[in-house]
């Protein structure tokens, strides 16, 4: 009587398997630790999607010859740079040391020592605001404008 | 060392935080008045959750900082602490957000411009098809009342004929004093009055019969395939034509039969394969005006032959099913008869003969007995 090749018990081969696994345990690797630079690369990360977003917008309006397109283009011109912004912010502040913020935490006489660019950077980059509020109100000037205008030929 | 103060940098963050609260707050405002406004409008469906999800950003952002501020400065920075990356995650899922939604108007925007561009084909198709449904009503109205006015006076004439007749016989048999003379001459003038009125009615009808006009078969094939050869030639076909050595006058409403024949070459051209052949013929056979289209295409499968001629039939796509349904009546209303022959592979070849009662006088016998130039390339 012929004899059958082992790998025709696909039973015998999974229970070896799971003797296996079980006998011979090891550190489980199915789930990744996320330690703390991850976040902070995903947070990266969804600042050039966001700049993406914008670059579409501006695309799409400069295409489409909407009512309101100069506010929208400055308005994504603005954001796109508060994303830049934000993105060398979170870099400088990865080499802004604890101790280079001097007084107490809570009061307004605290202060940042400028011990390099990094500190230079982070300085002007965390007055963002400055950047941000007027990329909104340009989007209300363009949203308003756009409300002025004819309705959009083409998208009803 | 310099020292920098960090109170212009809180001072900037508290008020450009509630700016942002309140601005993107009425851009909300704005955008949701658009959109009520008109619900329908994909740019405003864009617009509304573009900046719905700005709107979360600034609140997600902007209240984290302003929750910052308020916890540092109350001493609870501990509290902050543990805040600080749920709010920051917030922030990161609102900028994905933020792209995903320009990322799906992208992809939803192809899709709406596609549909937008088969509802235009199609309302354009329904615009044509009404278009030549009204004039397949106006030509049949037209046909019928010159044929029951023609058939009237038809009527009319043979009794008036034979009216006159016995009044004029009586008139001569009647003695020149007998008073029936009087009554037969009377006769005989007002039947003469009625043929003369009959005879002006069927000028008049013949004059309603305008919408058809005497046409030459050729002339109107030449002109329609000059019409279709572009079309031919951008595919690498060969359009070859074959006229009848006379003219073959027809009365006929020559924007219909050119309409029936384009449809026909336009399926021919669909179906013929680059470097194919696609051939005209227009002949005269018996009492009947010939024209055959005839392509090298890949055919029409035996069981589909039969449905060619049923309305909203279609295989192709964004068809309307009625194409070869008009062909055949407009033939009809020129009481006509089209005939289809197809093989699988080979081609097919559409036959349409026209009666020559519409053959008027301008066709001679030495034109029916002329023959047809063999084919020839066209353009």
């Amino acid at each position: 009587m012929k004899k059958r090749a082992p790998w025709l018990y696909p039973g015998l081969i999974a229970s070896v398997a799971l003797v296996l696994v079980v006998a011979l345990p090891r550190t489980a690797l199915a789930l990744q630790p996320h330690g703390p630079p991850e976040g902070l690369y995903v947070h990266q990360m969804a600042h050039i999607l966001f700049v993406g977003a914008m670059m579409f917008l501006l695309y799409y309006l400069r295409k489409e010859r909407l009512p309101g397109l100069r506010w929208f283009t400055w308005s994504g011109i603005l954001f796109i740079l508060w994303n830049l912004n934000a993105l060398v912010g979170h870099t400088a502040e990865v080499y802004v040391e604890p101790q280079d913020f001097l007084g107490a935490p809570a009061h307004l006489s605290r202060r940042l020592l400028i011990s390099g660019p990094a500190a230079w950077t982070y300085y002007i980059t965390k007055l963002d605001h400055l950047i941000l509020v007027f990329a909104f109100i340009l989007l209300y000037f363009g949203l308003q404008a756009l409300a002025r205008g004819p309705s959009p030929l083409g998208q009803k | 060392m310099i020292t920098l103060p960090l109170w212009p940098i809180w001072m900037v963050d508290i008020i450009g935080s509630l700016g942002v609260l309140l601005v993107g707050w009425a851009c909300f405002r704005e955008v949701r008045r658009l959109k009520n406004q008109e619900p329908d409008n994909a740019l405003y469906l864009y617009f509304y959750w573009l900046t719905l999800s700005l709107l979360a950003f600034g609140v997600s952002r902007s209240g984290g900082h302003l929750l910052q501020h308020l916890l540092v400065f109350s001493g609870h920075q501990a509290i902050w602490q543990r805040l600080q990356p749920v709010t920051g995650g917030f922030n990161t899922i609102t900028f994905v957000v933020i792209s995903a939604v320009g990322l799906f108007f992208y992809h939803i925007q192809q899709i709406y411009r596609r549909m937008l561009d088969n509802h235009q084909q199609l309302a354009a198709t329904t615009r044509d098809v009404l278009e030549l449904n009204r004039e397949m009503e106006t030509l049949v109205m037209e046909r019928t009342m010159s044929e029951m006015a023609l058939g009237i006076a038809d009527g009319i004439r043979n009794p008036l004929h034979i009216i006159g007749g016995f009044s004029h016989r009586l008139l001569r048999k009647a003695a020149p004093d007998d008073p029936a003379r009087a009554w037969a001459e009377a006769i005989a003038q007002e039947a003469r009055r009625l043929e003369c009125m009959v005879e002006r009615f069927e000028a008049l009808a013949r004059r309603k019969e305008s919408f058809f006009t005497q046409e030459d078969l050729n002339i109107v094939v030449r002109e329609t395939l000059e019409m279709l050869l572009p079309e031919a030639e951008s595919k690498g076909l060969h359009l070859l034509v074959s006229y009848h050595a006379a003219p073959i006058y027809c009365r006929i409403n020559k924007h219909l039969v050119k309409v029936a024949l384009a449809h026909l070459v336009r399926n021919a051209i669909e179906a013929t394969p680059p470097q194919g052949e696609i051939r005209c013929r227009i002949s005269l056979e018996r009492d009947l005006a010939e024209m055959t289209i005839e392509d090298t295409g890949r055919g029409i499968p035996p069981e589909l032959v039969e449905k060619v001629f049923v309305p909203f039939y279609t295989t192709k796509f964004g068809g309307t099913g009625l194409g070869m349904v008009f062909v055949r009546q407009i033939m009809e209303e020129h009481r006509g008869v089209i005939n289809l022959e197809s093989q699988v592979g080979q081609g097919t070849k559409v036959t349409i003969r026209l009666p020559l009662r519409f053959i008027e006088s301008k066709l001679g016998p030495e034109a029916s007995e002329a023959e047809s130039s063999s084919p020839a390339r066209f353009g």
